[in-house]
């Protein structure tokens, strides 16, 4: 057997210059729930850590942005072409911690919350979203989260679609009417941060899914590490639970790839 | 039983540590490690200058333990010890500062540097895939010699030298290593993982150390010999997974054990199930820690 489980692009879609949606066929099944992570190989270039959209049946989606070397690599990857994957690495959403879900995705943080809504949809939970982007073209997940759930809230800060203004905007209001028993999110880390800190004042169950430096993916060299409490993104997360977040430098520091303390901005 | 051990002066509650690269690059995690009842903590190897470590993938499991080649990544000793100074009061248990120099002036500096943190310097001279450090220091053996006088000269607490599993080699050159007050053995082996798919080796380095599994006969061999050899105290490394494996470490003469990549399979309680499986066999074979300590040897 070979280390890695190849993948073979079959069907690629580029919403925007720098994103990609990436559909690979593999060899071997990986089956990833929702929020956990693959590490993704193209050799001669590097690995990295991608919440998968979708992932069973030796099919997995990936949602990727460019933002350096090898997601570069990913988003100009030909049809035809290989890449590698292991996993699933971490922790995931709990879907069974209550009987109505809202979920908040920003941006290309939206494909493990995409994963989560079909997941939902599926155990027939009661489940929204709110997707927001900076303009209407990055919401590129738009069509499936309305064939997932019974509503979309979508927000652009340009007001090219849906609402304008941030995703957090009118969060207040929908928990209000909506009351729902927990809150999932993924996307910026500012956006995050301040998801949980009105979930944790209205007291609701939240969960965030969240980027750190991910090196050996296996909770051991220490380059994933949410401070103060030395907690694992790789291991014990990327999942952690708001109240957990909220009393941590989540929205405020984290690690470079030497292990510098750097601000978040 | 009693645990408490001591390693060239230093008392330890147990005779346990993490190894260097291990969950040890930030305060936070050496805390996370000091909760975890270790008997002291041991750091990232620290470089004079920072350093960004390799692309990954830099740490693989595969059969026989694991490869890793991470590059020696930190922030490099004065941002590290920045850090360290701010919290050196929350620390009960020793600090072993690990640094990785490439030459005796600049070992000398962060040996000085660390002087009120560390309660012992451990000289990495064994990392198998860094150019000019690890182990290309260790195959100069003049600029090996060098590198541990200063630091011993820059450093009045305990210095350790950290050898790599490589017998003919550390057999050749411990003589000439008078100056250091204990022996780490070991670091990894070189060594690589190919996939035969995308037909490459997998690490982005394509060579990395062998730790894990197949680490632990090879270096229990070498502490074995090493004990009849020096009388300097060892601290054994490579492949513990369970008590039974660190009482082999003791039976062989370590004085200490630091554990590493098994915290990839059974996470940071490792610490506590070592502890409490060394307490039980002491009592159940009615030896004390100090009477097991190569107990292997004949006579
Ligand atoms: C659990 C998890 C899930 C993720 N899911 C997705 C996803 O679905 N889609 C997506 O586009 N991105 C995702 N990311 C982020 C993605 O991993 C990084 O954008 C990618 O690693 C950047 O690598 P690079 O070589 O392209 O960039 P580089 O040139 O290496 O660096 C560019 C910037 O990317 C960040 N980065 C670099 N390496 C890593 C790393 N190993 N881990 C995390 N961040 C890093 C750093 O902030 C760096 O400054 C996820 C990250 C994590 C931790
Ligand atoms: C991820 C990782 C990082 C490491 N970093 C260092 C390091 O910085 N300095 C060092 O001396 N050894 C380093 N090592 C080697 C370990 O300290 C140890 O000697 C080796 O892994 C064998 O022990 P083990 O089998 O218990 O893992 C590292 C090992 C791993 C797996
Ligand atoms: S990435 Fe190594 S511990 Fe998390």
């Amino acid at each position: 057997m070979s280390y890695y489980i190849r993948g073979k692009l079959e069907l690629k879609s580029k919403p925007l210059d720098k994103v990609a949606i990436l559909n690979f066929n593999l060899d071997e099944d990986i089956n990833c729930k929702p929020g956990q992570y693959i590490m993704a190989w193209i050799p001669n270039y590097g690995e990295i850590p991608l919440s998968p959209s979708f992932c069973s049946d030796k099919k997995l989606q990936l949602l990727v942005e460019d933002v350096g070397t090898t997601s570069n690599k990913f988003v100009n990857l030909e049809l035809g072409s290989y890449a590698y994957f292991r996993g699933p690495f971490g922790n995931f959403f709990n879907l069974s911690k209550g009987n109505k879900y809202l979920l908040v995705a920003g941006g290309t943080g939206a494909a493990p919350i995409l994963m989560a809504a079909k997941n939902l949809s599926e155990l027939n939970v009661e489940a929204i979203v709110i997707y927001g982007g900076r303009s209407k073209n990055h919401l590129v997940f738009l069509e499936e989260f309305n064939k997932y759930l019974r509503k979309v809230y979508a927000y652009t800060e340009d007001g090219t679609f849906g609402y304008y203004g941030v995703v957090t905007k009118d969060l207040q209001s929908i928990i209000d009417s909506f009351s729902p028993d927990v809150i999932l999110t993924t996307g910026p880390e500012m956006m995050m941060r301040k998801v949980i800190e009105i979930s944790v004042k209205n007291k609701i169950y939240c969960e965030a899914s969240i980027v750190r430096i991910i090196k050996c993916a296996s909770g051991v060299c220490g380059s994933c590490v949410l401070e103060p409490l030395g907690l694992l993104t790789c291991k014990d997360g990327p999942v952690f639970n708001g109240n957990v977040l909220i009393n941590s430098n989540f929205g405020k520091t984290m690690r470079s790839e030497s292990g510098r303390e750097v601000e978040i901005k | 039983m009693e645990l408490v051990t001591k390693i060239s002066g230093i008392t330890l509650r147990n005779p346990f540590m993490n190894a260097s690269g291990v969950l040890s690059q930030t305060v936070s995690l050496l805390k996370r490690l000091q909760e975890a009842e270790v008997g002291a903590v041991v750091t990232k190897s620290i470089t004079y200058e920072e350093r960004k470590g390799y692309e990954n993938p830099t740490f693989i499991k595969i059969n026989c333990g694991y490869l890793n080649a991470m590059g020696l990544p930190n922030p490099g000793f004065r941002e590290f010890l920045k850090e360290l100074s701010l919290c050196r009061d929350e620390f009960k248990v020793p600090i072993i500062v690990s640094i990785a120099p490439s030459e005796p002036k600049q070992a000398r500096e962060m040996a000085t540097t660390f002087k009120n943190i560390a309660s012992a310097i451990e000289i990495n001279l064994s990392c198998p895939h860094s150019e000019k450090l690890g182990l290309e220091v260790f195959n100069d053996a003049k600029l090996t010699e060098s590198i541990v006088k200063n630091v011993k000269d820059g450093f009045d607490k305990p210095v350790f030298c950290k050898l790599p599993p490589y017998r003919n080699e550390v057999l050749g050159i411990i003589d000439s290593l008078d100056n250091c007050d204990a022996f780490v053995v070991s670091n990894t082996i070189r060594a690589m993982k190919i996939d035969i798919k995308a037909k490459k080796p997998v690490l982005s380095n394509k060579f990395g150390g062998l730790s894990g599994k197949a680490l632990h006969p090879i270096s229990l061999a070498l502490v074995f010999e090493l004990y009849e050899k020096t009388k300097k105290p060892i601290i054994g490394v490579g492949g513990v997974e369970s008590w039974e494996d660190a009482v082999e470490f003791f039976l062989a003469g370590a004085s200490a054990v630091q554990v590493g990549s098994v915290l990839e399979k059974k996470g940071i309680t490792i610490f506590k199930e070592l502890v409490e499986g060394l307490e039980k066999y002491l009592k159940e074979e009615r030896i004390s820690l100090e009477e097991l300590i190569g107990l292997a040897h004949d006579s």
